[in-house]
């Protein structure tokens, strides 16, 4: 009997399909819905990125191919944050540290290279947030504090040990021998594995 | 406060990686440089490594303006969230759980923020919930700690009301002319019966035990017989209002306009405007409908009645706008309703005619004795082909029901009244 009855009303009329289609009443046909959720990266996190990525790409400015890769990285991030992709995030940055990493081989000095990855990271780190943020809020709900949060403790926390790097760096002279080099390396290993 | 989920956010996947690549390039290169640079990754990776779930203590509260709106009125939602620790909380995300049947129309249910210990966030939207109980979901709350490398979901219930009944006013529209079926109580039904009543109705003999003041005493005073004038009654109706919300009820013209009632919406517009009119006519008013979700409410008056009526209205699953999940047995709802409809009691049945089933039940009903009136809301368009050919379909199975001797008022886009007018005249005609 239910399929003769569904049968029945296979005709033009349009079956309204499920609950949030229906789930409207009178008095709103003609209204237009102001409010729905709409995805998209928050405008500040956009400029924080932005900022972020073009001073990382601008550090590098005194070896002209690091720069280039560094700079090619930075628009790839600024894309990503524009569309809300977390794979471009991920490829710019890493262009990103790629030309730190050219820039060091290619003997740029320490404080532009330590500047651009404290840089990158807080792009990294600001523009993921901002993805997250265009995914779960929205670009309709106010997310202004925790982005600045984020961005001030991001810049916050990598400031510190880049300092503290950087004055390691000024206070060791001289060249180190092979026995230092040997130890460092195993160290660095041994807290990399520790840390995965 | 619940937890739901903690999970890794594996934002920080691989800067371990990148610290070792350094390491190799300030090897191969002989220059500390790029070491330096590998050191900030390091960093970073101790700081996710020892970083864990933050656990935010919140208080949530929610205030609504109103909990009983008009179906499709503005609530005014403020949602406040205040960090009731003794850290700072970084990164909070607040997702309130705005009910499935009410639409936000100004401002935004989510809120992105930073609070340090006692401060206090607040968001404000509106809602506009449809005819119906709506209730509040709990506001789900994300939290992730300085490094973000954690994200902790939170279920909240909000202190503060969670429900919103959106009843519909029952504003009586036209009145709807009934067929002839009368109940036992006094109305304003005219019948072609004698008894009491104003309009004169016929004259016969005198009975032992008649009324005085009914005897034509002229009569008396001029051939010396007893006779007893009698009146047509007037008597109350007893009406039930069938309102189809069958799933094949649920249909619209354009599926463009989801905001456009359906059939069912439009079925319980009418409904509502018909109890209404016949309530104030002092009819004894049913309400039942004829789909999945059973709700019945037997013919009666007064003011309770009245009450539990727009209490049906308004929160009954059965009228929801919303397609039910449940199975319909056609067969056993038409048995059901047959059994609970009063002897005497006539029907007025709200559909959009959308198949012929329904056509069949009306007849059906209307051959056990309770005359049908049929008031069906025009669900078709005339856009496309298939459009205009349902709109055929639904004219035949019209003109099948006006045969078989039920009335039909064919309700297009007019106000209900006007359509009930043009029935009328054609009845009458």
């Amino acid at each position: 009997m239910s399929a003769g009855r569904r049968a029945a009303t296979s005709d033009g009329t349009v079956q309204s399909e499920k609950r949030a289609e229906t789930a409207t009443s009178d008095a709103d046909a003609e209204r237009v819905d102001t409010a729905e959720f709409v995805a998209g990266v928050p405008t500040l996190s956009r400029a924080v990125t932005a900022t972020a990525a073009l001073v990382a790409a601008a550090a590098l400015a005194s070896v002209p191919l690091a720069a280039a890769v560094g700079f090619l990285g930075a628009l790839v991030v600024v894309a990503a944050v524009q569309r809300g992709s977390r794979r471009l995030l991920d490829a710019g940055v890493g262009a990103l540290v790629g030309g730190v990493l050219t820039a060091g081989a290619l003997g740029a000095g320490p404080e532009p290279l330590l500047v651009a990855v404290a840089a990158a990271l807080v792009a990294y780190d600001a523009g993921e947030t901002g993805i997250s943020v265009g995914e779960q809020l929205g670009r309709r709900a106010r997310s202004r504090r925790l982005v600045a949060a984020r961005a001030a403790t991001s810049v916050g926390l990598t400031a510190v040990p880049t300092a503290l790097a950087y004055g390691a760096f000024r206070l060791s002279t001289g060249a180190p021998s092979t026995a230092a080099v040997t130890l460092l390396v195993v160290g660095a290993l041994v807290v990399a594995v520790a840390l995965r | 406060m619940t937890v739901v989920a903690d999970r890794e956010t594996e934002r920080w996947t691989g800067v371990v990686a990148i610290a070792l690549f350094a390491l190799a390039v300030a090897l191969v290169v002989s220059r500390p440089a790029p070491l330096l640079a590998g050191s900030l990754a390091v960093v970073v990776a101790a700081a996710v490594r020892f970083s864990s779930p933050p656990a935010p203590d919140l208080a949530v509260e929610r205030e609504l303006s109103t909990t009983d709106p008009a179906p499709d009125g503005p609530v005014t939602v403020t949602l406040s969230v205040r960090n009731d620790g003794n850290g700072t909380l970084p990164d909070l995300r607040v997702v309130d759980g705005v009910p499935d049947g009410a639409r936000v129309t100004d401002g935004s249910p989510r809120l992105g923020t930073a609070l340090r210990p006692g401060a206090t966030a607040r968001i404000e939207y509106t809602v506009r919930p449809v005819r119906g109980r709506h209730e509040f979901d709990p506001t789900t709350v994300l939290a992730r700690g300085y490094t973000g490398a954690h994200e902790r979901e939170l279920a909240v219930d909000p202190d503060g009301p969670a429900v919103v009944t959106a009843r519909p006013r029952l504003q009586a529209g036209a009145p709807l002319p009934l067929r002839t079926q009368a109940t036992p109580y006094a109305g304003r039904l005219a019948t072609n019966e004698a008894g009491d009543g104003v309009e004169f109705h016929s004259i016969r003999e005198y009975r032992a035990g008649d009324a005085l003041s009914r005897v034509d005493w002229r009569r008396v005073a001029r051939t010396g017989e007893f006779s007893t004038v009698q009146f047509r009654q007037e008597r109350a109706a007893s009406v039930v209002l069938v309102v189809d919300t069958r799933e094949e009820a649920h249909v619209a013209a354009s599926p463009a306009a989801p905001g456009g009632p359906n059939g069912v919406a439009r079925s319980v517009a009418a409904a509502g405007e018909a109890f209404a009119s016949l309530f104030a006519a002092g009819d004894r008013v049913g309400l039942t409908a004829f789909g999945p979700e059973d709700a019945w409410l037997a013919p009666g008056t007064g003011e309770q009645h009245r009450a539990r009526a727009a209490e049906l209205f308004g929160t009954a699953r059965a009228f929801s706008p919303v397609t039910s999940e449940e199975p319909f047995f056609a067969w056993l709802a038409v048995r059901r309703l047959r059994r609970r409809l009063p002897a005497g009691s006539q029907v007025v049945l709200f559909s959009p005619l959308a198949d012929d089933y329904v056509v069949e039940t009306a007849r059906r009903v209307d051959a056990y004795g309770h005359p049908v009136t049929v008031v069906s809301p025009d669900p078709t368009g005339d856009a496309t082909t298939g459009q205009r050919l349902a709109r055929m379909e639904r004219r035949g199975r019209l003109s099948t029901l006006r045969r078989a001797g039920i009335r039909a008022v064919d309700w297009g886009d007019e106000p209900l009244a006007t359509a009930v007018a043009d029935a009328r005249r054609r009845w009458s005609a």
